[in-house]
């Protein structure tokens, strides 16, 4: 049995009050919020003017609409319209046309020496081909101006060349200042400015003198000092370059093109496994074709390459799917010659079959297609 | 065309229950904006189930279970608004005071509080206390509107009563007793020596 429950008479008290302390709030809650309710016509009239009503928008409204339901084509339209406003919109920018180097000379010329005769050893020195002298009364400066080269090789030269002056007791100061125009261009164009080309011919040329083309071309595009090494091997090229950013001056991402060909991106693996192959389907079926072809491209690191020879209407012939229909540089680079077929439908390929498989480097089957 | 004869038929149904309906709302808000916003958008979510109402009769009720589903899913949707402070929504209303000028702030003093303290509910046992002691709705009422047994409501109705009485209970909520008592001529003070003439003590049971 429970005992009895005795409670303090304050606790009691307290809970009354606030008992009847929230009947009469509630009460008072029900009277406010009863008090200027909207009418419902004008409450009506919100809902529908808000909601409900027709849209009566413009084209622009209905188009918008559209498009908030087609993120695709929204996203599309986006990309186009902003590079066409890339395009459309002309934007400033500077660009470095090469340097000034100054040399300014203080103080009398020494017996034997004229200011001529060091404006033309000036001249050799930098490689320039005018050299303009300012002569005034507390000295002489001597003023080239050169096309755009490693502003470091420029500087290091004119200092050299102020130093040796020096030795010979004459005050001489060089300073070097990059001489800049403001262009006006699209987006585009402004890129395309900072992309440094590098254009080497590599005709009749050793490894050696390729990379030094290519050095001498990096220095002239602000790059001192680059390391460039150059290996043939196995019918490729290997370029490696390493290069640090002589100044602020100097230019941006760097394209090289060996006769007028650019390599393959790093890593683009189906550019390396650029290959053509002829067979002679002589006594041969079709699917000791399929095999030999697979085996030549296994071989190549073409891992399970989906190969089918077959009869078809002309004769033998090979689909060979993403292999050679693939985008870009696939489709270019693997040919696979049947006799008179040929994957993937190129008639030039035709042109003289061959009865020897051979494979080209990517080099030669891009030059025999150009 | 289909669509003004619908809505004209909903505004027509809608006409008679309107203005309690609109309060309720605003009782379920969190200020009277926000319960004007509830109803606005419960007329909308009825506009587009109205094809779902069977008999005209039972207009009122169908409407009552809409306006409460779409105030949980307002409770759902936005909780955020939980932390959002209650001053600035309605207090600084400006409502005809009448005659009597203390009664009237008194009344506002008491909803603004019972708005806090209900604000701290769940909003199923908000929707309970609201229509049984408020609305004067039965608890058989409740429980179709709520669509739960009528046990659910009874202990939604207890639980909704303790959570009310623990906020009032809490450091000052109430104006002090005895210095109330003392200073008589605050309006705190005449808040509680004023009776309302139809104050009802928040009952325990079920209601008779």
């Amino acid at each position: 049995m429970k005992p009895p429950q005795f409670r303090d008479p304050d606790e009691a008290e307290g809970a009354r009050r606030i008992s009847d302390q929230l009947g009469r709030d509630l009460e008072a809650l029900g009277k406010s919020t009863a008090r200027n309710v909207p009418n419902i016509d004008r409450t009506a009239e919100a809902i529908w003017n808000r909601n409900l009503r027709k849209p009566q928008e413009g084209w622009l409204m209905n188009l918008f609409q559209s498009l908030k339901s087609r993120p695709r084509l929204a996203t599309a339209l986006g990309v186009a319209v902003v590079a066409a406003v890339l395009l459309a919109v002309p934007v400033s920018y500077t660009r470095t046309t090469g340097y000034e180097a100054r040399l300014a000379l203080a103080g009398p010329l020494p017996q034997g020496t004229n200011l001529r005769m060091i404006a033309d050893e000036f001249g050799k020195a930098l490689q320039a081909e005018d050299i303009s002298v300012h002569a005034g009364m507390g000295g002489s400066t001597l003023i080239a101006q050169l096309p755009v080269r490693a502003r470091s090789t420029v500087q290091g030269i004119t200092e050299a060349f102020a130093q040796e002056l020096n030795d010979r007791g004459l005050e001489a100061e060089a300073r070097i200042r990059p001489l800049t125009e403001r262009v006006t261009g699209n987006v585009y164009a402004a890129a395309a400015d900072q992309i440094v080309a590098i254009q080497v011919n590599s005709d009749g040329k050793t490894d050696e003198e390729i990379a030094e083309e290519i050095r001498s071309q990096l220095e002239d595009a602000g790059f001192a000092n680059a390391f460039v090494d150059v290996e043939m091997g196995d019918g490729q090229m290997k370029i490696e370059m390493q290069m640090t950013k002589d100044s602020d001056d100097a230019l941006g991402p760097i394209q090289v093109s060996i006769d007028g060909m650019e390599p393959p991106l790093p890593g683009d693996a189906c550019s390396e496994r650029a290959f053509e192959l002829y067979l002679s389907p002589e006594g041969k079926t079709a699917e000791e074709i399929e095999a030999e072809i697979r085996a030549h491209l296994e071989a190549l690191g073409i891992e399970n390459p989906q190969i089918r020879v077959f009869e078809g209407e002309n004769g033998l012939e090979v689909d060979c799917g993403d292999i050679c229909s693939g985008d870009g540089m696939e489709q270019q680079f693997i040919k696979i010659n049947i006799g008179d077929g040929c994957c993937p439908g190129d008639p030039t390929v035709n042109a003289s079959p061959k009865s020897e498989q051979e494979s080209k480097t990517w080099s030669e089957v891009k030059k025999k297609y150009k | 065309m289909q669509q003004a004869e619908s809505w004209k038929r909903l505004i027509d149904l809608l006409r008679p229950i309107h203005d309690q309906a609109a309060a309720t709302a605003r009782r379920l808000g969190r200020s009277e904006t926000d319960g004007d916003d509830l109803f606005q958008e419960a007329v909308l979510r009825a506009y587009e189930k109205l094809p779902t109402l069977r008999e005209e009769s039972c207009f009122r009720s169908w409407f009552y279970s809409v306006l409460l589903s779409v105030h949980r899913s307002r409770y759902r949707r936005s909780f955020w608004r939980r932390f959002v402070s209650f001053e600035g929504s309605d207090a600084s209303r400006i409502d005809p005071a009448g005659e009597d000028g203390t009664e009237w702030d008194e009344q506002r003093r008491g909803a603004e509080r019972v708005s806090r303290a209900l604000a701290t509910l769940p909003p199923v046992q908000r929707e309970a206390v609201v229509l049984f002691e408020i609305e004067g709705f039965s608890i058989e009422e409740i429980a179709d509107l709520q669509k739960v047994s009528i046990s659910a409501v009874k202990s939604r109705l207890a639980r909704g009563r303790e959570r009310l009485r623990r906020y009032y209970e809490r450091p000052g909520v109430l104006p002090d007793r005895t210095d109330s008592g003392r200073n008589t001529s605050s309006l705190g003070a005449m808040t509680l020596l004023h009776t309302p003439r139809r104050a009802r003590p928040l009952t325990e049971g079920e209601p008779s």
